[in-house]
């Protein structure tokens, strides 16, 4: 699967832009503030209904406008069609493949699905563990419809659970009360705790492999996964009935899915305290190289790689490495203020030039 | 767009309704004014009459128009057994499949805090009266299998237990999330077959 054409209107910093993709590699060059990073935000929108930087779809309209929108002709083993997404402050958001309308902005439907690598991922080790916990739920289960199925049949469980523990108001439940809602979480929940201990289980030597490389073989990336609740739907319960007395105090469930630890390691410490800089930048690159190569594997399609000015933070060694592991299978789009980088890895880039809500096309055309 | 004072009415009436928005309020207001007036008055009519003329059966709580109704009164029916369901759509489909000969209790809804609902705002008092008079040898849970149906099946099967009657529930034949009132009679069928001891 590969994005073909990219048509924004009045989306960031653009007022109409049109470009054209190979397959291959694609380089968007250009100084700082040009809208480099627009455009991979666009395609990320098109494909997963987010966006890396901001949580209000307002953001994403050009200012002074009062809505944007997104056409990408995508390829599919030689079958093209489009997907459109807008946004507009009156009509909300609108999806469509093939000009069918969707209520999700989803990669299960439309085949396209991205692997975004960007500054801000770093909080994927510094923040708190609910951004991990995210980054399971939205990037490497995109694509898993049961995985959806077993999250959404859980979280609704939760509330229920929830609410039912704070109307309480601090007094004690009759088990009769409990009961019923005690099983249903357990096994919701033990239902998602191994479907994230499988993943998980894929994705940690992947990472572990990718460090390795990246740090020419000195560190040693650990990838666990802390469940606070249990694979097996008795044991949950038995968790639950545990922590019954001081769920009641805090009107709120203490042991689930909605409470698990991603734990990423350097030689048993952890990253988020021990970790320099350089080491943190460089885990979260091989966590989400880990995930491209698993959703290569596990999808019926390659995922896009957008990778959004992280290559000027390594040595033309590191560059280098990780251009190869990503590997030419997929596509690849990468922002760079410099043209500097090594380009052993893909002798033949696309390359545009970004310059104030423009893009011109500096080399090679398109063949793909 | 400021309508007629009549017309705006019936518009935000209509828009009461349970899935209607204001879009199809206004395009069923105008179908209205478009129809010919006997017609309306059937209508209007038919509506004041289903609300006027029907009540909870005072036995199984289904609605009906005489209490009690024209299934608890059946003498064919098997007075041994009852089956407990959310809703009377629920009543229409397991009568539509013609398997079940036995009498009903409508809870008037499911167990789902989110929603403020809880045990007590269901027909449950009721249902253990009518256990407590005799007669009734087993009860079928057949309230949805979603998180809420599955949550008041499991509260009612603990209750009626120390009543001394068969507890079952119905088998999971049906889609998950899915209702009973849009199950096919086939699939009714065999999850009443399936009936399992709770
Ligand atoms: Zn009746």
């Amino acid at each position: 699967m590969h994005v073909r054409e990219l048509v924004l209107e009045d989306f960031r910093n653009y007022h109409h832009l049109e470009l054209a993709f190979c397959p291959g590699l694609t380089l968007l060059t250009g100084g700082n503030a040009q809208g480099k990073t627009n455009i991979l935000e666009a395609i990320y929108w098109v494909a997963t209904g987010r966006s890396h930087r901001t949580l209000e779809e307002r953001d994403l309209v050009r200012s002074g406008e009062a809505g944007c929108r997104v056409r990408a002709v995508v390829d599919a083993g030689g079958r093209q069609y489009a997907l459109e997404l807008s946004f507009h402050q009156a009509q909300g958001r609108r999806f469509s493949i093939g000009a069918k309308p969707y209520r999700r902005v989803d990669g299960t439907d439309s085949g396209l699905y991205a692997v975004l690598f960007a500054p801000e991922d770093l909080e994927l080790i510094k923040g708190p563990p609910v951004n991990r916990r995210r980054f399971l739920d939205e990037e490497v289960f995109q694509g898993s419809a049961g995985y959806r199925r077993a999250l959404a049949s859980y979280n609704r469980c939760l509330a229920h659970r929830n609410r039912l523990l704070k109307d309480a108001g601090g007094s004690r439940l009759s088990a009769s009360l409990l009961d019923p809602w005690n099983r249903q979480l357990a096994e919701t929940g033990a239902a998602v705790t191994r479907l994230r201990r499988q993943v998980i289980a894929s994705l940690a030597p992947g990472a572990a492999r990718v460090q390795e490389r990246l740090t020419g073989g000195a560190e040693r990336l650990q990838v666990a996964y802390r469940p606070s609740g249990s694979d097996d739907s008795g044991e949950f319960v038995r968790l639950l009935e545990a922590k019954a007395h001081e769920e009641l105090a805090r009107g709120a469930t203490l042991a689930g899915p909605h409470r698990d630890e991603l734990a990423l390691e350097l030689e048993g410490k952890p990253l988020r305290t021990h970790g320099s800089q350089g080491q943190q930048r460089c885990a979260v690159l091989a966590l989400k190289a880990a995930v491209a190569e698993y959703l290569r594997s596990n999808l019926g399609s390659t995922p896009v790689l957008l990778l959004d000015d992280i290559l000027s933070e390594l040595d033309r060694r590191r560059q280098h490495e990780l251009m190869i592991m990503l590997g030419t299978g997929s596509q690849t789009i990468i922002t760079s203020v410099t043209q500097g980088w090594s380009h052993q890895a893909a002798a033949d880039p696309l390359v545009y030039e970004v310059k104030a809500g423009t893009a011109r096309k500096v080399q090679r055309a398109c063949t793909g | 767009m400021i309508y007629p004072g009549p017309v705006a009415r019936l518009i935000e009436e209509l828009g009461r309704l349970p899935g209607v928005g204001p879009k199809t309020a206004q395009r069923l207001a105008f179908h209205i004014l478009a129809t010919d007036i006997h017609e309306v008055q059937r209508l209007a009519e038919a509506l004041l009459a289903a609300k006027a003329q029907t009540v909870n059966c005072s036995v199984c709580h289904n609605i009906t128009d005489v209490d009690p109704c024209r299934l608890c009164r059946n003498p064919e029916r098997d007075r041994q057994l009852v089956c407990v369901v959310e809703s009377p759509k629920d009543v229409a489909a397991l009568e539509r499949s013609h398997e079940y000969r036995g009498l009903y209790h409508v809870l008037h809804g499911a167990w789902s805090p989110i929603a403020g609902v809880g045990p007590e705002q269901l027909r449950i008092k009721e249902l253990v009266d009518r256990l407590k008079a005799g007669g009734i040898v087993e009860v079928i849970l057949a309230t949805n299998p979603d998180l809420e149906g599955e949550a008041t099946a499991m509260y009612l099967s603990r209750l009626l237990r120390t009543l001394g009657v068969k507890v079952t529930r119905i088998a999971h034949g049906l889609p998950v999330g899915g209702e009973l009132d849009y199950a096919a009679d086939d699939t009714i069928a065999r999850a009443l077959q399936g009936r399992r001891e709770m």
